[in-house]
């Protein structure tokens, strides 16, 4: 017998029962949400996030357009060998600019990867504010879908990488490499001062952000959209996968934690303000009504507002 | 002008020859971690990047069986990793449960051909015949395995792509402690070994990693390196993480080292006896005089095989 309508929807409802208030407390932890690992261990962690600097992008320009005072270009580039290539997208003012800047954004969990409806309007928004914005899909996500997984589904998710340790850390390193890379490409092929990009994440790739910020400290400041540590599905992950252990090491660079306090999907008590306490200036963390992934012009506008700060023009 | 894959091979050859030649064994690099290890703190963050996911189905396709002169062979393939195959050939003696005796992971040395040129076979073939069973698998890249990412594998392209390429090479060494475990798992679950009596054989390249695998691997009975050491002459450098220095000593059960005086690929004096030193006094080491790098006689190997038989009763 199959069920092969049914069964994500009684998926998304098991993870819907799952995330309901009061479970909060319920939440699995860790001991690096209150202890993070020491210098020595961290150092290990920067050797496994390394990768070869000296491989060539072999950079395509897959296609151009030109609307609304942006160009839009989607690329594709070599990250590490052995690899899918990275698939992204980079946003930038038709016209010149002064002293450009750079932004690395990272997208949230959904099947297109950096091409979801609020991912693009940001990478847009921060476009139209000056910024050469470069959102590339994390491995498994839009034009690097290989198959692990089938509906995209949250407790689908959780199953095949967030609560498989190994495999996560894996993704995860891979994912501070293709950071890396990107801000390669930002400075190599698109002129940014390599002083002048900060990178930013939403969601899952909040998560992603924070290791990738603490692990790379030519990022210049870091933003962390509706992000946290477990979201309500995980329950457990190997301390280099992290994100508590990377956190503190972005200080002394600024950092914005941008959470809503009805959030079900990162608790606030138990995913969110832990992480919150083990941080140091300069950080700026803003709450909001909001549920998770729901943000309003007025977010974007002290997203824009930081980054302009953090990065004068 | 296009030179001939085996000219060009060939070239590449006499110049690393000339090269080796004219340079003496002071010249050779090496690192801190040769006399000053890391301490266990980092070592245990390092185990943390080569665990695996035990889950996985093995997926054990089987392409062939033979037996000839006492030996029981099957040419066979498991997932190690999501994604990656290992290919593989197990030698069993006729007549012999595999349960019943004690059984060796063999790592093969750096030739492109992986685990199959005679040389290896002839060991593979001696140790099943004298009640070792061992299980020869190809490493990334290497053998069946080959992608074609060295190239065509000459010795400078193994060093250039590889071996001196030191985040790809940890890459490489990382995938390959994890098969290497997943290579003991496939012997206890999915032919019946004893899990107790399981040893670790690398022979040269296949010696490198397995000091790094005979460390990260507890379950391991012994470890025996055979013409292995620290760099070879054509290595310059590597990450801390993928350095045999950081893990011999963590070894802590039977340790066996053959090797070569007139080695001129891992040198002596810099790349075999301060190996030597690190794995401590309880390491037997045995010095052959078959020859220089990766020669053996019948002395050397049944000295291997009795070693192997009373390490892993």
């Amino acid at each position: 017998m199959t069920l092969p309508r049914s069964a994500p929807l009684a998926a998304a409802l098991v993870a819907l029962l799952n995330t309901l208030p009061g479970t909060a407390q319920d939440r699995p932890t860790d001991p690096w949400l209150t202890d993070p690992v020491d210098a020595a261990s961290f150092a290990t962690y920067l050797e496994f996030s390394s990768y070869d600097s000296e491989l060539p992008f072999d950079l395509v320009r897959i296609e151009s357009r030109e609307a609304g005072g942006l160009i839009e270009e989607e690329i594709r580039f070599v990250s590490t060998q052995g690899q899918p290539d990275v698939t992204g997208t980079v946003f930038r003012p038709a016209t010149a600019v002064d002293n450009p800047r750079g932004v690395v954004y990272i997208h949230g969990g959904n099947p297109v990867g950096h091409r979801a409806g609020g991912d693009l309007r940001r990478m847009q928004l921060m476009a139209r504010a000056g910024w050469t914005v470069v959102g590339f899909d994390m491995l498994h996500w839009g034009g690097r879908d290989e198959g692990l997984f089938e509906t995209f589904g949250a407790q689908e998710k959780a199953d095949r990488l967030y609560n498989q340790p190994s495999l996560y850390l894996e993704f995860a390193m891979q994912t501070v490499k293709d950071v890396g890379r990107s801000f390669d490409i930002l400075v190599e092929e698109y002129g940014i001062p390599a002083d002048r990009v900060v990178l930013v994440g939403f969601s899952r790739g909040a998560q992603m952000a924070m290791i990738a910020g603490g692990a790379d400290d030519r990022l210049a400041a870091v933003a962390l959209i509706h992000g946290g540590h477990f979201d309500a599905l995980e329950n457990g992950h190997r301390p280099a996968a992290c994100g508590a252990n990377y956190i503190v090491r972005i200080s002394p660079r600024p950092l914005l934690m941008m959470n809503g306090e009805n959030d079900r999907d990162y608790f606030p008590d138990t995913a969110v303000r832990p992480l919150q306490r083990l941080l140091r200036e300069p950080t700026q963390i803003r709450w909001t009504d909001a549920g998770h992934g729901a943000l309003t012009n007025e977010d974007h506008t002290v997203l824009i507002a930081w980054l302009d700060e953090v990065m004068p023009r | 002008m296009t030179l001939s894959r085996h000219r060009s091979g060939l070239v590449a050859g006499i110049t690393m020859l000339l090269a080796a030649t004219a340079a003496g064994a002071q010249d050779r690099p090496t690192d801190q971690w040769l006399t000053s290890p890391v301490d266990r703190t980092t070592f245990e963050a390092y185990k943390d990047f080569f665990v695996y996911d035990s889950e996985v189905p093995f997926q054990t396709r089987l392409f062939s069986e033979s037996s000839q002169q006492g030996v029981r062979e099957e040419h066979l393939s498991f997932q190690s990793t999501p994604g990656l195959t290992v290919t593989a050939r197990l030698y069993q003696a006729q007549g012999l449960e595999i349960g019943d005796a004690p059984a060796v992971v063999f790592l093969h040395g750096g030739g492109i051909q992986g685990k199959d040129p005679a040389i290896f076979v002839a060991l593979h073939r001696f140790l099943a015949r004298a009640g070792v069973s061992v299980l020869a698998i190809d490493m990334w890249r290497f053998g069946e395995r080959d992608d074609g990412f060295l190239g065509g594998g000459s010795e400078q392209e193994r060093h250039e792509l590889l071996y001196n390429n030191e985040s790809v090479y940890l890459e490489w060494v990382q995938q390959t402690v994890k098969e290497v475990s997943r290579s003991l798992d496939f012997l206890v679950e999915e032919r019946g070994a004893d899990p107790e009596r399981i040893g670790l054989v690398g022979f040269s390249r296949g010696a490198v990693v397995s000091m790094i695998a005979g460390a990260a691997e507890e379950r391991f009975g012994a470890v025996a390196l055979l013409h292995g050491g620290h760099f070879d002459f054509f290595e310059d450098g590597h990450r801390a993480a993928a350095c045999p220095a950081n893990y011999l000593g963590h070894i802590e059960r039977p340790m066996f080292f053959i090797n070569s005086e007139t080695d001129q690929d891992f040198l002596p004096e810099t790349a075999i006896l301060p190996v030597h030193r690190l794995a401590g006094p309880s390491a037997e080491v045995y010095w052959t005089t078959a020859g220089g790098h990766g020669a053996l006689n019948d002395d050397d190997r049944s000295a291997l095989a009795a070693w192997l038989k009373g390490n892993l009763r």
